[in-house]
């Protein structure tokens, strides 16, 4: 792999991708080409979608009936959700080590995939997150409603080049943290970094003083351009597109020459931990003991895995602190830890044994039991990460009423073990081949993850918000009433997995694809 | 055989594997024993996803073997193994095979195969093309022999 920066070599970045593009769907066979496919048009579909219908709806400006303070409101927050696409894109970067990867490290090695190839790829595969998607669809049609159905075609083009040049800021910053953390002493300069970010931002939310700066944020310019568009105003619109675009060619430029850097520095956190030495402890007591402190070892020693752990405990805790979160809002953030954790490593839970699954599948253990021990470790891993948030969240919620207090804990609960039920599902249904040792890997390939990502944030989200109604009317009863049902379905899927992975030679097809 | 789980270590394997198949206690001597013949006993408490290809092979031949079992399979055990670990291998195939357990080893490489034991199957396209007692695969005869029939 070439390693050094040159102009030969930034030339040729752009020329590599279309061959690891056409390598990449090659290994799509079937009915996962079609898939592919029909997933592609589908989020082109619903981004279309997204970016016109809003203009159609009551309330829209320039609607008929509507009043102009519906879509005058939505207009003053559209640089503020601007600024929340480049802060959502930043996180997602830097929490995956610089974005993902076109071609997987190992599968790599033959080829000569130069650093900047490697950033073209990953800011290629940037928008293929439900995070990203989610927050693109969300900007683009809060546009169209406040914009309205006059001149939105033009309207939406600083949109879309604001959603370019955002995703390749976050690369570049995503590399740089990555040169950062690669130092010697790198990883606590970024953990310093990081709380000294927090504690920043804790200071302008105790003082009142975020929505003033938010106000001042310079992605109003991209708000006004799309208003310039609107209005046929094109010297003002000219000014910014051209501007985005030269913003958008230095983010590129400056995040492939940063990804050179990267490539110079070894991956220390990784390699100390893969090579660390651990205490032996006493002989398991049990069969079951054994098999979970296997499990939790893949986990917990797992570099990339403790890191989105975190972010996923502690992100979603501060969003709800900033925000100061009431009890009974809170019952949907259990989902989204949930849905997050199993993203990591869930939907393809066999995958953290590697090779080392065929070995364990030759261990004379009843299969339900392998299957038991996984669960109980997916669920305590996602559980531990709900209560963080949840305690984090609850700091400025105030004191809540029994009420919202049994319909969170049941929210927590429910939406867990539907989690865990779905994973191991998905897990034992379509295995994947994944090294889990690199932060940029994802257990499944990204199409498959925004596929997964979309169906449990749905699922959560829903099945959170249904718990709002018995925390808001002071009902614990009903909550609890509620949760039977959830928790009794998602029994019922996990009986229905255990009974698949009794059969051998589904076993071992699991353990050869995860081995391979 | 089979590979390793990547953030175990060597030993929380052979705890894994001694509680798993019901090892009679004192399993520990003879898996401290195991580890010292493959070299791996300073390696004992590592993480094994730090491990070279060569000392993945030689804890998977160990893993195999640890719990004497009646049938011993082993696919292509001397990959990418120095010769302590290929020593130590013989070594583990030897004892199998004093104690009555039946032996398969897949290798591509003649002269250990000889080596290893009694009875060699050529296999070739996936298709078994002779069956030959290990004598007549010995030296320059045996090995003119073994490029005939993969030829």
């Amino acid at each position: 792999m070439p390693t050094a920066a040159s102009w030969a070599e930034a030339r040729r970045a752009p020329a590599d991708l279309l061959p690891l593009l056409r390598f990449r769907a090659a290994t799509l066979r079937g009915r996962a080409r079609w898939g592919a496919a029909v997933a592609l048009v589908l989020i082109g579909g619903l981004s279309v979608a997204a970016a016109w219908i809003p203009a159609l709806l009551p309330g829209a400006a320039g609607s008929r009936g509507g009043t102009a303070v519906e879509s005058s409101e939505v207009l003053l927050l559209l640089p503020s959700a601007y600024l929340g696409v480049l802060a959502v894109a930043i996180i997602s970067a830097v929490a995956s080590a610089g974005g993902r990867e076109l071609v997987a490290r190992e599968e790599a090695v033959a080829f000569p995939v130069s650093p900047g190839t490697d950033h073209l790829g990953a800011l290629l595969l940037a928008p293929l997150n439900i995070a990203w998607l989610l927050q693109a669809w969300s900007v683009l049609g809060a546009t169209a409603y406040a914009i309205g159905p006059r001149g939105l075609l033009a309207a939406q083009v600083p949109v879309l080049l604001w959603l370019a040049v955002a995703t390749a800021l976050a690369q570049a910053v995503a590399w740089a943290a990555e040169w950062v953390r690669r130092h010697r002493h790198g990883a606590w300069v970024l953990r310093a970094l990081t709380l000294a970010l927090a504690a920043v931002a804790g200071v302008l939310v105790a003082t009142d003083r975020l929505v003033p700066l938010l106000d001042g944020a310079p992605t109003v310019h991209v708000a006004l351009a799309a208003l310039y568009g609107s209005g046929g105003a094109w010297v003002g619109w000219w000014r910014v597109v051209v501007f985005l675009v030269g913003l958008g060619v230095a983010a590129v430029l400056t995040g492939a020459a940063l990804a050179y850097a990267v490539a110079l520095r070894p991956a220390r956190d990784e390699l100390r931990v893969e090579s660390s030495v651990r205490a032996a402890r006493p002989n398991p007591a049990g069969d079951l003991v054994a098999l979970l402190r296997t499990d939790r070892a893949g986990i917990w020693r797992s570099v990339p895995l403790r890191r989105g752990l975190a972010l996923l405990a502690v992100l979603p805790g501060l969003v709800a602190l900033a925000g100061g979160l009431d009890w009974s809002t809170l019952c949907i953030l259990p989902g989204l830890v949930a849905s997050g954790g199993a993203l990591l490593f869930g939907v393809n839970a066999w995958c953290l044994d590697g090779r080392g699954a065929l070995w364990r599948e030759s261990l004379p253990v009843p299969p339900v039991l392998a299957l038991y021990s996984r669960a109980l470790v997916l669920l305590e891993v996602l559980l531990v990460a709900t209560c963080l948030t949840l305690v984090l969240a609850a700091l400025r919620a105030g004191l809540p009423t029994p009420a919202e207090l049994v319909a969170v804990g049941c929210a927590a609960v429910v939406v867990t073990v539907q989690v865990v039920a779905t994973s191991l599902r998905w897990s034992v249904r379509r295995p994947f081949g994944v090294d889990l040792r690199n932060a940029r890997a994802t257990p499944a390939p990204p199409l498959v993850m925004v596929g997964y990502s979309a169906r449990l944030a749905l699922s959560t989200t829903l099945t959170g918000m249904l718990f709002t109604v018995p925390a808001r009317y002071g009902a614990a009863g009903w909550a609890v009433l509620l949760a039977v049902p959830f928790v009794l379905l998602s029994a019922y899927r996990l009986a229905r997995v255990a009974r698949a992975w009794g059969d051998p030679v589904v076993r071992a097809r699991v353990a050869v694809t995860v081995a391979s | 055989m089979g590979g390793l789980v990547p953030r175990a270590t060597p030993w929380e394997h052979l705890q894994l594997a001694a509680r798993l198949r019901r090892l009679p206690a004192g399993w520990e001597r003879r898996a401290r024993d195991l580890l010292e013949r493959f070299d791996l006993g300073g390696a004992a408490h590592r993480v094994t996803a730090g491990f070279s290809h060569g000392m993945g092979r030689r804890m998977s031949v160990l893993l195999a073997a640890f719990h004497d079992p009646a049938v011993l399979l082993l696919d292509e055990p001397f990959d990418g193994v120095d010769p302590l670990g290929v020593e130590a291998t013989l070594e583990v195939v030897a004892d199998a095979r004093a104690r009555g357990a039946a032996v398969l080893v897949s290798t591509h490489l003649r002269e250990l195969a000889v080596e290893a034991c009694d009875q060699a199957v050529v296999l070739r396209g996936g298709c078994a093309v002779a069956q030959l007692s290990a004598a007549q695969m010995v030296g320059e005869e045996g090995a003119r022999a073994y490029r005939g029939l993969l030829g």
